[in-house]
């Protein structure tokens, strides 16, 4: 199931802290799932490091993007942090997906097949 | 939440995690332990991701560098030899440059304790002609008073730098004290009235005026105990009563040790016709140095006739201005920043030496940070680590430096004492301590930073060592070359012969600034019947009184040549002393032709002189003196009776300290009036003897006694003590810089020999096995030294442009030698040659022990 590494891409700087926030836009979701979450939807592109994950979600957490809560596992009887998207966290993924979408596009143009 | 709150969440979290990743593995079939394993292994390092997480909140750095320091502090208590010689270097270097800039405070910054300082100047006289300026910081009465009577845009103040020792009565009771005399302005000028009473009134300061005197602080409590009525007391000084009219506050100087002030009574005639007046000023309320400067600029056309110059050009004069604080500094400046040059150069190879010291002792530390950054450290956090060891190190080394530089500073005191005016008022305060503190950073940084930066790289090891080495010789260059010139210039003026025989005499000084000895017919008794009963104590092989002695600064006179004026003739200028007959023989400076002064010679007589061979030199060409007439100061023609040998002088001028000047002797009977130079200077009763000094000084202590028991006599002094005061600037120069320099020379054998033994010790097997295959001792030894040569020799050729840069920082301080002197370079040289030889040779030799089979057994 894992992609062989030289078809891993590397995380551009703060690309991170974007997908997180993307991934928390369908619901509150604790570390694990993060992970497991960019790595499926990226179709193995990304492997997400833990050291590099919560380094991320504190991050976010410190700019109060997300609030964080422990709670029951669903299923399992094992408590976790599940990480929460707020109001400003949401405004905040607006913002770096226009940039994001603005800056996917420039690219796009000066690195067309010529 | 707390850290640590927070900390056990973030393990909790991670925990659960990696629970999470070993559930899942198991629901994919894997056994539990398996499951739980490769959860494990595809985390990472959970250490890691703690670590950076807690970076995120900001505690880590400090936390980890106060753990990182503890640890330093561990390793350094470890290696405590190691320690303590880092310790020495930084604490020597560290110590040294904080006294040092305690000293260049108050030559440069530190304003001085009046107030509006910056308002303040002194005023100097500058000779102009074509392309050519002299300063002189003196005045005659005539440029005074041109001063005073046109200025409107400054205050200006007369005085005279000369202090004088004094005999004051109080009562039944006599104190030597230093007097110096101020105008009525001047503590009106300076910005410091007196604490009690007031000070003068131009009445006062006119002649013929009442006399009055203000007293220091230390002065009235020395005298007149605590009790507050002081002003309106009488005093007897130079035996003429004075009113006390004021007191100054406690801890004012006028920039030199002073007791007691009176007035200057400044006029253009007498002592005013000659250039013997300092004067000062401050700027009016909104004026500044540059309108000062135009007003003064316009003053200076009213000023008394030009000179005429050698080549028939005029000197024109002009007022010129300089800043107090610059002006009261000037000839200290140069000799402080030459020692701040110094100490900071040798703190500089022993910053360079400390990182030497650290990046061998690395090599022992590469498994461990090998170990730490494999295990996850950063290369940030291992620079900054090693980094923080090098700090520690240095910073103890800083600490010690805090009581050293107390030490230090009083260690200058004791070296110069009353040379530097400023040492009095230096102190290691905050400002000093705070260079000292930057000192030992900067020092730290240095250390540090090449082995820090090789902890976090794999290159070989020894480029940087051997660079280190090389930058290390390169600045000990030209400190030892420096020391060099200085100590030949101190031995060239040292062993200047004076022209005397300086063994065994004793010089004893009288004030006779003294009311009863006005009258120069009392003076010349005194003289005669001194040296009358002298001459009858034991032991006593001649006496002689004169007004000054060699090797000290002498009463300058101007003098021309030929017995009537001639239209367009110049002014000399000589130096007089007169004396009693025995003075010559007594000192035994040699008469060379004619003959010496007699007691034949009387005021009645024909007024005669003999000169020395400087003398005749400088203004007869050389010529048969004797029989030549010369007039000295009057009209009246001296006649030379006969030509001296030449004496060494203190030189106060430009070129030497000390010189073989021009003098005039003249008979003490034939001196008119001594109320002038007695102002000046206190004649010497000179006396030779083999009797022990400490004897010969009771002994003369009673006979002046039963001569006037109200004429103290000033400490007893030698030739060689007058010589070592001359020359104390140079001594102390010579000294320090001597010390300095050799400590950056041990540093820099350290360096060649740590250099040496760290290549031996990599290559022991490879020179075993080289040995082994029959490779000659001599023959190995020679190689292993050879990076410790080559390196010291590459930086020696480096540091020879910083010669130059020398060159200009000590040009003016050496005499008598030249800068490029051949023999202090060969000495140099030759030491530089042992020195690095040496350490090379000592690790090499090692190698004889080396046995080469037991080396390719290990």
């Amino acid at each position: 199931m894992d992609k062989p590494d030289n078809e891993r891409v590397e995380l551009m700087q703060g690309t991170l802290d974007m997908m997180v926030l993307q991934t928390l836009l369908f619901g509150p979701c604790h570390g694990h799932a993060i992970a497991k979450s960019i790595q499926r939807t990226s179709e193995e592109a990304f492997l997400v490091e833990h050291g590099s994950l919560y380094p991320a979600l504190h991050r976010l957490e410190r700019q109060g993007w997300v609030t964080t809560k422990w709670d029951k596992a669903p299923g399992k009887n094992r408590e976790v942090k599940y990480y929460l998207l707020t109001p400003s966290g949401k405004k905040q993924l607006v913002a770096v997906q226009n940039k994001w979408t603005q800056l996917v596009a420039a690219i796009g143009k000066v690195m067309r097949p010529v | 939440m707390t850290r640590k709150d927070r900390d056990d969440e973030l393990a909790r979290e991670l925990r659960a995690h990696m629970e999470m990743e070993a559930d899942e593995l198991f629901e994919q079939g894997l056994p539990p332990d398996a499951a739980r394993n490769a959860a494990r292994r595809s985390f990472g390092s959970p250490a890691l991701a703690m670590e950076r997480t807690r970076e995120m909140w900001g505690w880590n750095s400090l936390d980890s560098v106060l753990r990182n320091l503890r640890f330093a502090l561990r390793r350094a208590r470890k290696s405590p030899g190691f320690t303590a010689t880092v310790a020495v270097v930084i604490a020597l270097a560290v110590g040294v440059t904080t006294a040092i800039f305690a000293l260049i405070d108050v030559a440069f910054f530190k304003p001085l304790p009046y107030p509006e300082p910056d308002r303040l100047a002194y005023i100097s006289m500058s000779f102009e002609t074509a392309g050519r300026a002299a300063l002189e910081q003196v005045l005659t009465g005539a440029q005074w008073e041109t001063l005073r009577d046109n200025a409107t845009l400054v205050d200006p103040a007369v005085y005279s730098e000369w202090t004088a020792g004094v005999n004051c009565g109080a009562g039944d009771r006599a104190f030597f004290v230093q007097q110096q005399r101020v105008g009525a302005d001047f503590f009106r000028v300076l910005g410091v009235l007196p604490a009690f009473g007031r000070s003068f009134t131009r009445e006062e300061d006119s002649e013929n005026g009442p006399r009055a005197v203000v007293l220091s602080d230390s002065l009235r409590r020395r005298v007149f105990g605590t009790s507050p009525d002081v002003v309106g007391q009488k005093l007897l000084l130079r035996g003429e009563p004075y009113t006390v009219v004021g007191v100054m506050p406690a801890g004012f100087r006028s920039g030199v040790n002073v007791d007691l002030w009176t007035p200057l009574k400044p006029s253009i005639r007498g002592e005013g016709e000659g250039s013997n007046y300092q004067a000062m000023i401050r700027l009016k309320p909104g004026v500044s140095i540059a309108g000062a400067t135009g007003e003064l600029n316009t003053i200076s056309r009213a000023l008394p006739a030009p000179r005429p110059a050698r080549d028939g050009t005029v000197w024109v004069p002009n007022f010129k201005l300089q800043p107090l604080l610059e002006g009261r500094t000037s000839d200290l400046r140069k000799p402080l920043l030459l020692l701040l040059g110094a100490v900071l150069t040798v703190l500089l190879i022993g910053a360079i030496n400390v990182g030497g010291l650290l990046l061998a002792r690395q090599s022992g530390r590469a498994a461990e940070l090998a170990t730490r950054m494999a295990l996850g450290a950063s290369r940030g956090q291992v620079f900054r680590d090693v980094l923080l060891d090098s700090m520690v190190l240095v910073a103890i080394g800083g600490a010690l430096a805090v009581p050293l530089a107390f030490g230090a500073l009083d260690g200058l005191r004791w070296l110069n004492d009353k040379m530097f005016g400023l040492v009095d008022s230096a102190a290691i305060d905050g400002r000093a301590l705070s260079v000292g503190l930057a000192c030992t950073l900067g020092a730290g940084l240095i250390a540090g930073i090449l082995p820090a930066w090789q902890s976090v790289t794999r290159k070989r090891r020894t480029f940087p060592l051997g660079l280190l080495v090389a930058g290390q010789m390169a600045l000990v260059l030209p400190l030892l070359v420096g020391a060099g010139l200085l100590g030949r210039t101190f031995l060239t003026l040292w062993n200047i012969e004076g022209g005397f025989d300086p063994e065994n005499l004793v010089i004893a000084r009288i004030s006779l600034q003294d009311a009863r000895y006005d009258a120069a017919e009392k003076v010349r008794r005194l003289f005669r019947e001194g040296i009358t009963r002298i001459q009858a104590v034991p032991g006593v092989e001649g006496a002689a009184a004169g007004l000054t002695v060699p090797f000290e600064r002498q009463l300058n006179q101007g003098v021309r040549v030929g017995a009537q004026p001639v239209p367009g003739e110049r002014w000399r200028s000589t130096n007089l002393v007169y004396a009693t007959p025995s003075y010559l023989g007594t000192l035994r400076i040699p008469l060379l032709r004619g003959r010496g002064l007699q007691e034949s010679d009387t005021e009645t007589t024909e007024k005669v002189a003999v000169v020395n061979a400087t003398f005749v030199r400088r203004f007869l060409d050389g010529r048969d003196a004797v029989g030549e007439f010369i007039r000295l100061g009057g009209k009246e023609p001296v006649r030379i009776v006969g030509v001296s040998g030449g004496t060494a002088q203190r030189n106060t001028e430009r070129g030497a300290p000390l010189e073989f000047e021009p003098v005039a002797y003249i008979p003490v009977t034939q001196m008119t009036s001594f109320a002038m130079v007695h102002q000046w200077f206190s004649p010497a009763w000179i006396v030779r003897s083999r009797m022990q000094p400490e004897v010969l000084s009771r002994q003369l202590e009673s006979v002046m006694q039963t001569l006037d028991p109200m004429l103290p006599l000033s400490k007893f002094t030698t030739p060689v003590e007058i010589k070592g005061k001359t020359l104390g600037m140079q001594r102390l120069l010579v000294s320090l810089l001597g010390v300095l320099s050799g400590l950056g020379l041990m540093l820099c054998v350290l360096g060649v020999y740590g250099l040496v033994a760290s290549s031996v010790a990599e290559r022991t097997r490879e020179i075993g096995i080289r040995m082994a295959l029959g490779a000659s001792v001599p023959g190995v030894i020679q190689k292993a030294m050879r990076p410790g040569l080559l390196w010291a020799l590459t930086g020696v050729a480096a540091g020879v442009p910083l010669l130059y840069l020398g060159r200009t920082v000590l040009a003016g301080l050496i005499h008598g030698v030249s800068a490029v002197d051949p023999l202090t370079y060969g000495i140099v040289a030759g030491v530089l040659l042992v020195a690095v030889g040496a350490a090379s040779l000592l690790p090499a030799l090692t190698l004889t022990r080396l046995d080469p089979a037991v080396t390719l057994r290990n």
